[in-house]
């Protein structure tokens, strides 16, 4: 009972973050430019060049993990790199607040709002689920966890 | 069991850099126009409405543009120092880079550092105001604020320091001439 009450958490914490990532990505993707403006706003780039290489670039790894994240493939795989990139995210945050910088924090597109502790608050959130998700063993539920499953059956019953 | 697990992190690396780079292949394909460049400004200024308005790509040269000016024509302004630049963004933004020649003169901090500027600059003069981007504002409010104080050559450059930047445009970084 206790370990089905863990997958299914673990299912609602994947499902959750993929639903997150690809509700991220589609205005950065609808709006490149937008969300570039946002990028310089950080002073982390120097090259316009990476900065655009960047911009449209990130949306749709996010939109990749988000759908993967969502059907439950490459489970583990996949939240390793969500959760380097909320971490990054997140690094990138608390180094523009440090610099007194008030800007938006282009997180979802082109949405105008400005990073603050809400922004860090929910980007940890996220940051701790994606670490659980990855720490944890792969949720039945998940495509992955349903040819796993499958997969031992049919061994089981050969054997 | 050691064994396995570094499969595990192959994998991993193996599914993530294909990830990340179907995403840059589709991401590039996908903003060609963008990513290449030249960058055209994306807004402009109508008088008419009132409001910034995106340039569309067949209006061309023949676009009643009153007060606003795109990237090319920017460049032709800086190259030949026929107006100075003035930057209506923070004195911390226009440390961080700005348009080369460029003036601070920061919308918020106005009153304190107007003596200056108009002690250095007659109102006959040509000034090119910008902001950040077509969506900060600070460039109409300050061609609005030195207007009242009889400049009246001003030109506003409303896609500003991002359009500038991200065509790949040489910038100079801080404290200019301005804020010394």
């Amino acid at each position: 009972m206790n370990q089905r009450w863990h997958s299914q958490l673990i299912c609602f914490g994947r499902f959750m973050l993929g639903l997150v990532f690809l509700y991220a990505s589609v205005g950065k993707i609808l709006d490149p430019k937008g969300f570039a403006e946002n990028l310089i706003a950080y002073r982390i780039f120097d090259s316009p060049q990476m900065l655009k290489y960047v911009a449209v670039t990130l949306p749709w790894i996010e939109w990749f993990c988000g759908i993967l994240l969502v059907l439950g493939a490459f489970v583990r795989s996949v939240s390793s790199l969500t959760t380097v990139l909320l971490f990054v995210f997140l690094a990138g945050m608390v180094s523009a607040l440090w610099r007194g910088l008030e800007i938006h924090c282009g997180c979802f597109g082109s949405q105008h709002e400005t990073i603050g502790a809400l922004s860090l608050l929910r980007d940890g959130f996220f940051f701790l689920v994606s670490l659980v998700v990855f720490l944890s063993p792969v949720d039945p539920y998940s495509l992955q966890g349903f040819l796993n499953n499958r997969r031992m059956r049919l061994v089981d019953s050969s054997s | 069991m050691k064994k396995t697990s570094w499969v595990g992190v192959g994998r991993a690396l193996l599914v993530n850099a294909g990830i990340v780079l179907l995403s840059a292949w589709i991401g590039v394909s996908l903003n060609r126009a963008f990513v290449a460049g030249p960058q055209q400004s994306t807004f402009t200024y109508s008088k008419e409405s009132g409001k910034f308005q995106p340039v569309k790509a067949s209006e061309g040269q023949t676009t009643e543009v009153l007060e606003g000016v795109r990237l090319q024509d920017v460049r032709g302004i800086i190259s030949s120092r026929s107006m100075v630049p003035v930057d209506g963004r923070s004195e911390a933004e226009y440390e961080n880079g700005h348009l080369p020649g460029a003036y601070s003169l920061s919308v918020t901090n106005f009153d304190k550092r107007f003596p200056q500027f108009s002690a250095e600059h007659p109102k006959e003069g040509a000034y090119l105001i910008y902001c950040g981007s077509g969506q900060c504002g600070l460039s109409r409010q300050l061609a609005a604020l030195l207007q009242k104080k009889g400049y009246h050559q001003l030109k506003l450059y409303s896609a500003g320091y991002n359009d500038w930047f991200l065509a790949g445009n040489p910038v100079e970084k801080g404290k200019g001439g301005s804020l010394k």
